[in-house]
């Protein structure tokens, strides 16, 4: 079980920092087109955020063991992917050819920088979820295995 | 310059790697872990990866710090001594004879940036000159992971997502 941290200055120092951190991990998201990083990297400082967040804690919350909705997130980062690799397949193109999708732009090029920024919105939300997920069954491991006890 | 600024960092590398083993205190031993990654960070950042020096950053010296810790929580926080008959001159012996195979191999590796490698001769070459035509994306990096070669990184993210699952089924089986 994580317990809010007791120092004030901890709280304070993440609480501000923690929406600074979120905001670089998805301008290294969205700007994995033109500069180091991408959806790895923006996911892995995504869940790191998170983690830290629910690591100091916020005072008087105790955090309940639960990753349900992480789970369906890191499902749905998958589903994106594959979902979008089998609509070019839809299209009798290659599996995962982003030119045949026409959803956004008519020049091959645009098509791909589209399917791109999708595919990594799908990779960083399973890897930031995923990060998430491995925290809280580690924090929560004596309530883990009394869940699957009972 | 360079130079001696890479020897320092492969130097505090070493230290760190050789203290992680040996100080007793497993905590200690984590946070030691944690500052290697960080060091290989600046590595990976000098010799121009830096989205391995991101990921080395966030995940090595970060989140799995995180994770080892509350490992940690679970069990015990000191060293056992081994149960087994512990024989340091054979690990002595094996561990420098791998040392020196590696080495040994390290010669016959081509320098940085070497354009006649075989890793930048063939594809590499392709990809630079037509990502901004292909795909729009300026960087290479990004368009050859998700681009050229979407299929491995489809895998390697379902791996990730298995890494997550089999985390959850190892807890609960701890119990039972």
């Amino acid at each position: 079980m994580i317990n809010p941290h007791d120092s004030i200055l901890v709280r304070t120092v993440v609480k501000i920092l923690t929406p600074f951190i979120q905001v670089y991990a998805l301008y290294i998201l969205f700007h994995g087109h033109a500069s180091p990083g991408g959806a790895f990297q923006g996911g892995v400082l995504l869940g790191a955020s998170l983690v830290l967040a629910e690591l100091v804690g916020k005072t008087g919350a105790h955090p309940r063991y639960h990753i349900r909705g992480e789970y369906l997130l890191a499902s749905l980062g998958i589903l994106i992917y594959a979902g979008t690799g089998l609509a070019a397949m839809g299209k009798s193109k290659n599996f995962l050819d982003y030119s045949a999708i026409s959803l956004l732009g008519d020049e091959l090029s645009v098509r791909r920088y589209f399917g791109i920024l999708t595919v990594e919105i799908g990779v960083a939300l399973t890897i930031a979820m995923t990060i998430v997920m491995i925290f809280r069954i580690l924090a929560h491991a004596e309530e883990t295995g009394r869940e699957s006890a009972s | 310059m360079i130079e001696a600024l890479n020897a320092v960092l492969l130097l505090l590398i070493l230290i760190a790697a050789v203290a992680a083993v040996m100080v007793p205190e497993l905590i200690s031993a984590a946070f030691l872990i944690g500052t290697f990654s960080f060091f290989c960070a600046i590595l990976w950042a000098m010799l121009g990866a830096v989205d391995v020096s991101f990921t080395e950053a966030v995940v090595g010296a970060g989140v799995s710090t995180i994770f080892i810790f509350l490992a940690l929580a679970q069990t015990r926080h000191t060293m056992k001594k081994p149960a087994f008959a512990f024989k340091p001159w054979l690990a002595l012996v094996l561990c420098t004879g791998a040392a020196a195979l590696f080495l040994m191999m390290s010669l016959d590796l081509p320098s940085l940036g070497d354009v006649q490698s075989p890793a930048s001769q063939y594809l590499s070459g392709y990809y630079l000159e037509n990502t901004l035509k292909d795909t729009r994306t300026p960087n290479a990096v990004t368009s050859i992971i998700v681009d050229y070669r979407a299929f491995d990184t489809l895998i390697e993210t379902v791996v990730i997502f298995a890494a997550a699952i089999s985390c959850l089924v190892i807890m609960r089986m701890k119990h039972d």
